[in-house]
This record gives structure tokens, sequence and C-alpha cells, in this order.
């Protein structure tokens, strides 16, 4: 008979790591969502009907019928209903696993279900890569190492059922620390060799993907009427790390998609868009007049479901990959191509989260030598408008004549007779006009094309353009983190003299001030899902280099070399003192560890005596020897009086007769007497 | 029954030494969870390469971290063993038999877990000399993953302990079982572990020599014992002897039992008179086994191991039952030293001539019989009609 509390245990972990995987799969949500939390139920009912043996009294067939019956259900579904193979081959294990909790008897049933369990926290990468699979691998790997080790002394003693009786063995502290720290080095272990093992994917079936994030505000028409409140979305598009740390500038214009065609009611895009070139690295600087020296910023894109990349206005050059590793490997190897309105896209064949680096400088408003491309006539384009715009237009204008004084005026006129709000209200056929004239409220989109059109009406070219506005630095991880809700349009015309400028009408909103426990709960999240991304999910053979790079560097002793980039400003040198200072604390607890346990177990067990019986006031003699020391510890504490009997001779006979002894029984013996001391404590004191 | 003790340590002798030099220091192998677990890693590690899924990695990393794990703490647990064994040199087949195993750790940790068994033994005589290599645990080549278990078989000798404390030692009840008879040498011990996970079980071996000597087990054949106390039963010898037929009266002497006087014939006589009883002794009978057959067909074999068994119960109960086995007190010991040895060979069976006083008994196949020079006197009990 096996001693309850290492059956306890066994139980414990075994649901433990079925149940992890099974609320992973939940929080992927999707069809599995429903299926997963029946089961979480169903794992709980088997606890209690394992115990009473219920599942056992249903025969095999009823079990073979239950699981043939769902695989024809999970047919249906995949044939007849929107759901996946991998998805009907999640809810089958997840069955799988449920069964098996309610019919197993043997070892081999229960270590099916190890293996049911770890198949399901496989399957689950493909449902759920959030830092939250992070967490849970970390506990799955606690306990199920420990689990499938307790897993393994209980099968010992099952299959030596006489010695399980006899020895009524539990799962004691010292064995229970073993394992602990067993499961520990185990989860360190396999970090080490999540690190290390070089990632050379064969990519035979399926490449490194990721979900898509979808983008609310772009698209390749922008249609005005329709809007959320796009404010609320806390969702990190883009995480971009300066090397000069937080940098001084906060207004920052990330840009991506411009529009020519307006017909009215909505921006569309009717020239190439197919894009020149194929490099991983270009140079912008004919596109966007800019001055000064250029400063590298490295950017991080989340997988979105369009290729654009967002740049900083004005971008001078534009790079793949990181300054270790400018050329991606495998899944992220791709190029860069610019179309007809400059806007900047990837070929980059997977859903992945993309690396790159732009070099920016300061935006340049007068003329050098260098002539700018003259503007496409498409930029000038005009929807049918009434004479009420023209007369508008020619208002906003006042009295400037050169693009820039244009423009300036025509911001001022936007920003001083009109209210941004993301409540719009109602408009009619022609959203800009009735904005203009009715309304005078509306949101970016409304301002921008307004603008634009302002500007085409005055005969200058312009386009609008989307993209992120403003984002914030998270001081956790060191980087300017923009969201989701940061959408923003803006306005590019273009000036003979100079080339394409940025105009942003929108006047500022009421922003409110964030919950400072909120902020630095989500900058706290928002940095560790950057570390998760970056070194979990999105760890490559590059980032592998750019790791051996920094620890080249790092043994060469050449700091003021350090690479900039970030996943390099991992700062392998701290690391090293930390790792140093760990060892070194676990190599003087081993040493401490080793020389406490060379002590005979013999005199560590009288020692231990001693010792506690000092602490009830109950002191050794100097003229006492071993036995009369116990003779006199039985008459103060008499209810110990049996096992100090025992215990006397068990030493004497081992101390000063060399026979062997048990040192599993010694140590029973000494645990009884300190417990029964410490128990009865008062009665020994004096 | 005698015990012997054997030490074992390492042979420092050159012979000894190249064969260890020539055998791995440690066996291991997989259990069926470990061939179940490398095939698993495989496939997680094969989609991790083909699809670059990096949790698929983490997984990947998890599971190589475990059979590391597996490797570096079951050699911590073998490490610093010392291992010595006080096993019986006769044991009886197919019965359990004590013996002790001596585990010293002198390791700073604890060894947990651990089985110390005697894997497997050779015949150097009996039923079994020439016909198997080894009793026991037999192993698979590592590489025979189809096979369910590595090892099939069970250990000779085995105990099993959950936790050594270091520096400590224990001593183990190990439970030895010869499934047959014959003469066997022990080569070695081993100690086991498939700690901590039970993916895989790796051994260290001792050598040490041991023979064993395993008697047939006992079977008492009813009929034959009944038959042979009707035929060739008690016998009246004409002497005063501690039997119940009367023989006569003598005149008591100082110090016997009063029980014994008879009073009536004392009270005739006047003076005390004791009954003295005839004397009753067990018939001289000698056994013969027939070792030979005119030919031998596997059943043969078969029967003649069922029969070896019945002679040696048939002994035990003669012996019981007050038969003087044999001239001297260590004869019962030589007979069945024989009966634990003696094989089934091809030939025509001979019959020594039992001595004057003596009946023979004839144990043997009915082929054997069949050939046997048998006297009508004889007493023929036939292996072929015994219970099977």
């Amino acid at each position: 008979m096996i001693h309850f509390n290492l059956e306890k245990i066994f139980n414990i972990t075994l649901y433990v790591i079925v149940v992890l995987p099974i609320l992973l799969i939940a929080t992927g949500g999707g069809p599995n969502l429903a299926i997963s939390l029946i089961a979480i139920v169903l794992c709980g009912l088997s606890w209690f009907a394992h115990q009473r043996k219920w599942g056992h009294q249903v025969s095999a067939r009823t079990w073979n019928f239950i699981v043939f019956g769902f695989v024809g259900f999970a047919l249906l579904q995949i044939l007849f209903f929107d759901v996946g193979v991998l998805d009907g081959a999640i809810q089958l294990l997840i069955v799988l696993t449920c069964i098996r909790l309610f019919s197993r008897l043997s070892v081999r049933e229960e270590f099916q279900i190890f293996v049911l369990s770890f198949m399901t926290l496989a399957a689950a990468t493909t449902v759920n890569e959030d830092m939250l699979y992070g967490i849970v691998f970390g506990i799955y790997v606690l306990a199920g190492t420990f689990g499938l080790a307790v897993f393994h002394l209980r099968n010992e003693l099952l299959t030596r059922p006489r010695l399980a009786f006899r020895a009524r063995p539990t799962l004691d502290r010292p064995y229970a620390m073993v394992l602990a720290a067993m499961s520990a080095v185990v989860l360190s272990t396999s970090l080490a060799i999540f690190f290390v093992f070089p990632r050379v994917g064969l990519g035979f079936f399926a490449p490194q993907d990721r979900d898509g994030m979808s983008m609310v505000g772009f698209s390749e028409s922008v249609e005005l009427g329709g809007h959320g409140l796009i404010r609320d979305n806390p969702a990190v598009v883009l995480r971009v790390e300066f090397p000069d740390g937080k940098p001084t500038r906060t207004q920052f214009h990330w840009r991506m998609l411009s529009f020519d065609f307006y017909d009215g009611k909505s921006w569309a895009r009717t020239m190439d868009q197919e894009g020149m070139g194929g490099a991983w690295h270009r140079d912008l600087d004919a596109i966007y007049p800019s001055q000064g020296t250029p400063q590298m910023v490295q950017m991080y894109l989340e997988p979105l479901d369009t290729t654009l990349l967002p740049t900083l206005h004005p971008t001078q050059s534009i790079k793949l990959g990181t300054p270790q590793v400018t050329m991606p490997f495998g899944s992220r190897s791709g190029r860069i191509r610019v179309d007809a309105y400059h806007d900047i896209r990837h070929t980059i064949p997977s859903n992945v989260g993309v690396p790159y680096m732009i070099w920016i400088a300061e935006e340049r408003t007068t003329s050098n030598e260098v002539r700018p491309r003259e503007a496409n006539p498409a930029f000038l384009q005009l929807p049918p408008l009434s004479p009420e715009f023209a007369q508008l237009s020619r208002r906003a204008r006042g009295n400037a004549d050169d693009p820039q004084r244009i423009a300036a005026n025509i911001e001022d006129f936007l920003e001083s007779g009109y209210t941004y709000t993301t409540d719009l209200p109602e408009v009619g056929d022609s959203p800009v006009e009735d904005f203009l004239f009715k309304t005078r409220r509306g949101h970016c989109e409304y301002f921008a094309t307004a603008a634009t059109l302002i500007l085409r009406q005055n005969n200058v070219p312009a386009r609008i353009v989307n993209g992120f506005y403003g984002g914030q630095w998270n001081n956790v991880g060191n980087y300017w983190a923009v969201r989701q809700g940061d959408a923003h349009s803006w306005v590019e015309y273009y000036d003979p003299q100079v080339g394409w400028l940025k105009l942003d009408p929108t006047p500022p909103s009421d922003s409110s001030i964030p919950n400072p426990f909120v902020d630095a709960v989500r900058k706290t999240m928002d940095a560790s899902r950057l570390l998760w991304t970056k070194w979990v999910i999105e760890y490559d053979l590059a980032a592998q280099i750019t790791a051996l790079k920094g620890l080249a560097d790092a043994i060469q002793g050449e700091p003021e070399q350090k690479s900039k980039d970030s996943k390099a400003s991992f700062k392998v040198s701290k690391g090293f003192v930390l790792v140093a200072i760990f060892g070194t604390l676990m190599l003087v607890v081993g040493f401490v560890f080793a020389r406490r346990r060379k002590v005979d177990p013999l005199t560590r067990c009288f020692q231990q005596i001693e010792t506690s019986a000092q602490k009830l006031n109950v002191s050794r003699g100097m003229d006492q020897g071993p036995a009369a020391f116990l003779d006199h510890l039985a008459t103060r504490f008499p209810e110990a009086r049996e096992p100090i009997a025992e215990f006397q001779k068990i030493y004497l006979a081992s101390r000063f007769g060399m026979g062997a002894f048990d040192a599993n029984h010694l140590n029973a013996l000494t645990t009884t007497i300190l417990k029964t001391m410490k128990r009865n404590g008062h009665k020994g004191t004096l | 029954m005698t015990i012997n003790t054997v030490e074992l340590s390492e042979d420092p002798g050159i012979r000894d030494r190249l064969r260890k030099w020539a055998k791995p220091p440690r066996k291991l192998t997989m259990t069926a969870a470990g061939k179940f677990f490398v095939l698993l890693s495989l496939a997680v590690g094969f989609g991790a390469v083909n699809t670059g899924n990096n949790l698929l990695f983490l997984l990947m990393g998890m599971l190589l971290s475990l059979i590391i794990a597996s490797g570096v703490l079951s050699e911590a647990v073998l490490r610093k063993l010392r291992v010595s064994r006080k096993l019986p040199v006769r044991a009886v087949a197919g019965r359990d038999t004590s013996g002790t195993y001596v585990v010293n750790n002198d390791a700073n940790y604890p060894a947990l877990s651990l089985e110390i068994a005697d894997l497997n033994a050779r015949p150097i005589d009996g039923p079994l000399f020439g016909k198997t290599p080894i009793i026991g645990v037999k192993r698979h080549a590592w590489w025979k993953i189809w096979k369910k278990h590595q090892a099939e078989g069970s250990p000779i000798a085995t105990a099993y302990v959950v936790r050594i404390e270091p520096h400590t030692v224990v001593e183990l009840d190990a439970v030895c079982l010869f499934p047959t008879r014959g003469r066997y040498v022990l080569e070695s011990s081993s100690a086991l572990t498939r700690f901590p996970f039970g993916l895989f079980e790796k051994s260290r071996e001792w050598d040490a020599h041991h023979e064993v000597l395993v008697e047939p087990a006992p079977i008492t054949e009813e009929s034959w014992h009944g038959e042979l106390v009707s035929k060739l039963g008690e016998v009246d010898i004409p002497k005063a002897g501690g039997g119940e037929e009367f023989f006569g009266l003598r005149d008591f002497r100082e110090g016997e039992d009063a029980r014994n006087i008879h009073w009536k014939s004392s009270a005739r006589r006047g003076s005390m008179l004791v009954r003295e009883t005839q004397l009753r002794h067990h018939r001289r009978i000698t056994v013969v086994v027939l070792d030979a057959a005119p030919a031998i067909t596997p059943q043969d074999l078969e029967l003649f191991e069922a029969g070896i068994s019945r002679a040696a119960g048939l002994l035990h109960r003669l012996q019981i039952s007050g038969f003087t086995i044999g001239e001297h007190p260590d004869d019962f010991q030589h007979i069945m030293d024989r009966l634990a040895v003696v094989s089934l060979t091809k030939g025509i069976p001979t019959l020594p001539s039992p001595p004057a006083d003596s009946a023979r008994i004839v144990l043997g196949l009915k082929s054997s019989l069949a050939v046997a020079p048998l006297s009508p006197e004889d007493l023929v009990f036939s292996f072929d009609e015994v219970r099977r």
C-alpha cells in the first residue's frame, strides 16, 4: 500500500500538468474555447470519480464509442463548419485526456496522460504564443518534472508491494527538496538549450509565423464617416529603441501609407503600387528633404496584416535587420520596396515581426542645390466640390503665395476654427463639406482630408498620409512604444523648391491623464512582452549571432565598441557578473552543505537531540557521557522514553560496537524524539 | 542451510582487468516509457527545426534537459556506491531464499531509488547446462526499440531501497529465486537505478564469483508414498525393542519406568517384572533414479524434471517418516546434491545391485523402465504417471 502522501502529491502534479495546457488553449479562444472550459470542469469531476473508481465501472467499449463518436463530430466540424484540422486535433487531444483521467487504472494509462498533456502543450503553440505561454511553460516544467519523479517513485513501490507495506514510504522533506531542486535545474537547462540550439530551420512544412494584428484605420482605401474609438486600443504595434536613450522630441509622425485619389467620400490609390527596387537597404534622401547628421533608430514592428514599414519623417535611409545582422536569414529574409507614393513595404513572406533600422535627420524646409523630382499630377486631383468650398479655400490660403506659407495658413485656419472629436456627428453625402460648413467637428482624417483638398484647390500637390502619431516612452524597457490607439492621419504637400513636406492640421485633443498604477502595469507588461517576443518568439539565427557577438565583445573587453543594437544591448557583462555571483553563492552553499553532510549521521542525530534539549534548558553536563545524558533526557521527557531508549541502544551499539544501523530508521527516531520533546518542552524546563 | 559471504570487490587480476576494460563502465537501457519519450523528443525536434517555431524549441529544450538530468542524476546515484553481498550457497528451485546486500554510500548526498540485483546466473551443471548460457534477465540490443521491454526475465536476486543516506551502510534484504535446479555461478552484482523519471535504467556492475547449488523443489506424490509404506513398510525383528508386539518378561531394574511393570505377573511371581516388546524396524531401501533413456524427446525432458521433483519429495517424506537416509548424516544432502544436477542422457540405464537386506525402488521414465533390468521385487514408479 502506498502512503497517501505520495499518491496525493502525484495526483496534484498530474492534474496541474493536465489543466495548464488546456487553460492555454482556452485563452487562445476560437473554436476550442468551449471544449476547453468543459474539459476543465470534467478534470475537476474526474478527481472525485477516480477516487470513487466510477470510471472503472465503464467498459472499454463505451470509452471507445465516445472516442470514435468525437472523431466523427470533429470531422463534421472540419467538413461543414469553419473549424481547422489542427483545431479538430486539439479538441480530440483534450477529449482523450479527459477520458484517460476518468478511466486510468494502470501505470501505463497514467503515463499516457503525461504524454497527452505534453502533446496538448505542444498543440497550444499554434493557438497561443503570448507571454502566458512562457509562464505556463515554466510552471509546467517545474510541476511536470516533479510529477514525473514522484510517478517513478510511486511505480517502483507499486511493483514492490511488500517493501511499500513494510517501509510505509512517504515523500519526506529531503526527497521532496531534491526533486524540487531537480525541477529548477531542468527548467534552467531547458532555457539554456533553447538559447544555444542552432536555429537552422529546414522549413519543409511550415515557416515561422505569428498571428498578424488587424490594423484599425489602415487599409488601401480610407472612407470618411466610419470610425471607431481607436484611442482606446492599447495594443503595441511598434517599438522603437533610440541608441542615445529617451529622445527629447515627442512629436513623432510614423509614416506608413498615403493616398492620391479622393472621390468625395473615400481615399484610394490609383498609381503603381508594385514599387521599385528590391534591396534590403535603401536610401530615401532624394525623396524627403533633410539636413544634419542622421541618427540610427532601431525599430521592431509587430506582425501586422500589412507589409508597410513605418518610418519617421524625414527618413534618410532604411535597412532590414539589426546592426549585427543586417541581412536577415530564414523566414525573415526579404527586401524593401518603395512605391510611387514613397510608401515603404517589405517583402518578407512569413507573418513575423520585422526588425529594421532607419536613419533620421532634421527636416529641411529650405532649398539646396539638389532639385527634387516633380510631383505627379495625380496629387492635384479634386472631386466635384461646391463653389463654397472654392471660396473657403481662398479664405484659408489668405494672401500667401509659396506652398509652405499656404500650408501654414491652412493649418492655422483649421486649428482655429474647428474642433477635434472622435464622437462624430452625422454627415451627409459630402463628408468634408459637411465637416467644413456644418458640423465643424471631426477627427484627424477629416482635418487631413480638408487640408489636402484645400491645398490642391490652391494648386499645391498634396496627399493624405496614414500612420501613427506620438507614442509613449516605456521607462521599464527603455524604448518608445507606439500603440494602435496612436493611429493618425496628416498631410504631405509638395514644394517645388524643397520637395515633400509634412503638415498636420489636426488640433490637439483633450487627452486624459492615465492612472499611474495602470500605466506602470501596462508598461511593465509591454516591456515583458517585448522581451518575450524578442528572446523567445522571434529568437532566431540572427539573434543568436547577435548574442554571440555581444558575448565575444564582452570577453574581449571593448565596452566602447559595444553594439548599439537592442538585443546586443542586453548587458552581457552585467549578466556575467550576476551569473558569477550566483555561481559563487551556489558553490559556497554547496560547500557548507557538503561539510554539514560529511558529519556522520549518527553524530548528527545525537547533536540535534543535544541542541534541542539545550534549547529546552536540559543541558548536557560536563561529566555526562552519551548514555547518561540520554538517560537523563528520558527522565525529563517520560513521553519520549521509548524512542530515547531505542536511540540509545542504536547509538551505543554503532558508536562503540561498530554495529551497522539503518540511517532512515535513526532519522525517524530522532524526529520522533525532537517532536515529543518540543511538544512537552515545559515539562523539561528546570 | 549454510551461508557464505562473498565480498564484491573489483578484482585486480589481468584477465579481469581486460574484461573490465572491454566492458562499458555503465549500462544504459530505455524503459518502455523511455522509448516513447525519446520518440516524442525526436518528433518535437523535427517539428521545431522544420517550422522554426520557437515554442517548439522551448519544448524540445525541456525534453532534452529531462534526458540530460536523467543521465547526470542516475550517474550521481551510482558513482560512489560500494556493494557486497551475502547470498546462500544452496537454494531450492522455485522457492524464495533470503540473502543480504550491504551497500555503502560514500557520497555526500543520498542515493535515491536504488535496486541491487544479481541479474543473471550461468548454469555450470544440471539440466540447463549446455542449453542456455544464462538464466535471469536477458537484455536486447539497445537498437531493438520495437521490443516492448529492453530486458526480459526476472533477476536472480534483487533488493530495492528508496534512499540511502550519505556516508552510511545499509543492509538490504534480498530475495533470491532460481527457477530451475542445477549448479550456477553468479558472476556479478549490479546496482541499477531508474531515478529520477523511470525513463532510462542505468546500471553498474561489480564482478564477483559465487556458486549456488539449487536443489529440485520437493513435491510429494502421495500415491508413491502410500504404495511404498504398504509394500515396504515396517518389519518386526526378534529382539527387544520399542515396538508393540509382546517379546517377554524380565526383572525390574532400579530407575526403570514404573509404567512398564506387568503387575499381574509380578503378583504371581512375588517380584517386580517388566514387560518387553518386540523391536520394529524400517526396511533398508535403495532408491535408483534412471538417468538414461533410449530416446529423448522434449516431452521426456519435461517429465524427467517433474519426476526429479517427485523423487526429491519422496526422499523428504521418507526422512520425515523416520527412514534413515544413507549411512551417514550427510548422505541425505549428498543425495540432494546429486538430484540437483542429474541430467537425462541417451542410453540404456543400468541398475546397481541393492544390498542383501534392502528393497529397491526404481524411479524413471517409462521408456527407461522398459529397458532397465528390473527384478520382480523392485518397487517401480514411473515419471510418466505423475501429476504434472
